[in-house]
């Protein structure tokens, strides 16, 4: 009986031995310890440690991006303003010897670094700042502080991103803000139809200014044309009158005298006799 | 027989070795105590020796870095504002010897540190003004009182073997019952914006308006400007022209403009009187030659 439990001291040792296969996932990294302490790493594979006690094992899954839960809180602004954030984080684990030994709780860990650096951040930058442009640079903040703070604890974890999900005014104060944004469009609504109307009246007012000038350029010519005609008639008379200037003159008159004529009332009578009585509303007696 | 001569001795050899040796591990710190009295405290992990038991009583503690979340807490800043803060705490075992004396367990050991830290961050947050808290000195003790990480770092070294890594504001908000007068003083911040905006733009809108206005009564002046130089100048062309044909025969043109100008002056029902003797009459009465 005791031949045959000598006979597998042997067998147990080996299987003792065996033990300390390791086989690596391709998203862990093992990390091993001997006598508890740290001794090395084993990647993805096949790999060999001494069994227990002499030497233990810690899987780390390192490729996976992890997530903190999304958190919701009603922060202080800078101008104390209160807004209400949702902050996310994601990370990694970037070394897994770091990340299995220094920090029991490393998800809580990154959330309460993210909350912090929110808080504190929120508390330097003013509302409306954070409601329109501050979205960006807070999530950049929160993941810098977040992400010194994470290393200054050794935590091997490195934060891929922050994002801030929403960042509104609290729902009690929600109208009052949406009414600034309105405002915000009236004025550029205002501006925008003031230009509508100089964009109208200005081309307008180089039409009207182009027709004055034009018209002024046809009467010109006009003028021009009718003092020419004036001459041409005046010549081809002078020219009559030259050859025969009795006649001509003569012609002239009876020719007015036949146009006015039709028109006024003719009295013959001696000038000596003739009276001129005042019209009523005249004022003078020539 | 012998064989078993042999083994027993082996067994027991090796399971007195087993006894008299003990690991920690990276992650742990551990105290080795002697019927109550601390025989010494371990910090590095590794292969240590020990008496087996009861002799050497081996206690370990988690090494690692934790949190601690206290719940919030109402203050009254120095210049009477309530605020709500949340604070958390990263701590490890600095001392395990005067932790497990203290303390013994981590759960005590995260209620006295709570305890600990409200007190103190309570205190300290009255003695300062909100203005101040506000006024980021470092990114080491952001939104802290200066002096209240310190007093607490003291206090948990001293009385609990803790070290406290970091003490940090995750939340710093309001009181439910301070909320409503916030939120009156934004809501009349926010129309005071509004009306801002809105004034400025029918100021905006006002003046581009004028600005157009004068620009289009500029152009139409300048036009009525160039259009009466036009006249003008047409004017003195046709004159000269006139000048210079009748310069040719004043004589003539002079009898030529009468003759127009009566005819201009005698409009409709005008009394034309004539002299018997006038030339056209004549015509009519006499016979000629």
């Amino acid at each position: 009986m005791s031949r045959r439990l000598l006979g597998l001291i042997p067998l147990a040792a080996l299987a003792w031995a065996v033990s300390g296969t390791l086989v690596v996932g391709p998203d862990e990294v093992a990390v091993i310890y001997r006598f508890g302490a740290v001794s090395r790493t084993a990647g993805a594979g096949l790999g060999y440690r001494l069994p227990g006690p002499l030497e233990w094992d810690e899987r780390v899954v390192v490729t996976a991006s992890r997530r903190t839960e999304p958190t919701v809180l009603r922060l202080l602004t800078g101008d104390t303003n209160v807004v209400d954030l949702e902050v996310a984080a994601k990370y990694v684990v970037v070394d897994p010897v770091a990340f299995s030994t220094s920090l029991q709780e490393p998800a809580g860990a990154v959330t309460d670094q993210t909350l912090a650096a929110a808080t504190e951040l929120v508390a330097t930058m003013e509302v409306e700042e954070l409601l329109t442009t501050g979205r960006a640079a807070l999530e950049r903040g929160i993941r810098g502080l977040a992400q010194r703070r994470l290393d200054a604890l050794s935590a091997g974890l490195g934060l891929t991103s922050v994002e801030v999900l929403a960042l509104t005014p609290p729902s009690p104060v929600l109208d009052a803000f949406n009414d600034v944004s309105s405002a915000r469009g009236d004025k550029e609504t205002l501006a925008l139809s003031a230009d509508a109307y100089a964009s109208e009246v200005v081309p307008d007012a180089r039409g009207h200014a182009a027709r004055r000038v034009e018209e002024a350029h046809a009467a010109a010519s006009e003028r021009i044309a009718q003092a020419q005609a004036d001459i041409s008639r005046f010549q081809a008379l002078a020219s009559a009158h030259a050859e025969a200037a009795e006649a001509t003159r003569l012609e002239l008159r009876q020719r007015s005298l036949e146009t006015i004529g039709g028109r006024v009332e003719i009295v013959v009578a001696r000038p000596e006799t003739v009276l001129v009585l005042p019209l009523p509303g005249d004022q003078e007696v020539p | 027989m012998s064989r078993l001569n042999v083994l027993l001795p082996a067994l027991v050899t090796l399971a007195l070795a087993g006894a008299s040796v003990y690991t920690v591990d990276a992650r742990e710190v551990a105290v080795v105590t002697s019927f109550g009295a601390v025989v010494r405290t371990v910090l590095e992990p590794g292969l240590n020796l020990r008496a087996p038991w009861p002799l050497h009583k081996v206690h370990r503690f988690d090494g690692r870095s934790r949190l601690l979340e206290v719940d919030a807490i109402e203050v009254l800043t120095q210049d009477k504002k309530n605020l709500v803060v949340e604070a958390f705490a990263v701590w490890r075992i600095q001392d395990p010897q005067r932790f497990m004396e203290a303390v013994g367990t981590a759960e005590v050991g995260e209620a006295r540190l709570a305890d600990l830290t409200v007190s103190r961050l309570a205190a300290s947050l009255g003695r300062v003004a909100y203005a101040d808290l506000l006024s980021v000195r470092s990114e080491a003790d952001a939104l802290l009182p200066a002096g209240a990480l310190d007093q607490v770092r003291e206090g948990a070294a001293t009385r609990l073997g803790i070290e406290v890594q970091e003490l940090r504001l995750r939340h710093l908000g309001l009181p439910l019952q301070n909320e409503q007068s916030i939120y009156e003083r934004m809501r009349a911040e926010r129309r005071r914006i509004a009306n801002a905006y809105r004034s400025e733009g029918e100021e905006q809108a006002i003046a581009i308006r004028a600005r157009a206005d004068r620009k289009a009564t500029e152009i139409l002046a300048g036009a009525d400007k160039e259009a009466a130089a036009i006249t003008a100048k047409a004017e003195e062309a046709a004159t000269r022209l006139y000048a210079e044909a009748y310069s040719e025969d004043p004589d003539f043109f002079r009898f030529l403009r009468s003759l127009d100008a009566a005819a201009t002056v005698l409009d409709d029902g005008s009394i034309l009187v004539l002299d018997p003797q006038h030339p056209l009459l004549q015509a009519l009465t006499e016979p000629g030659p």
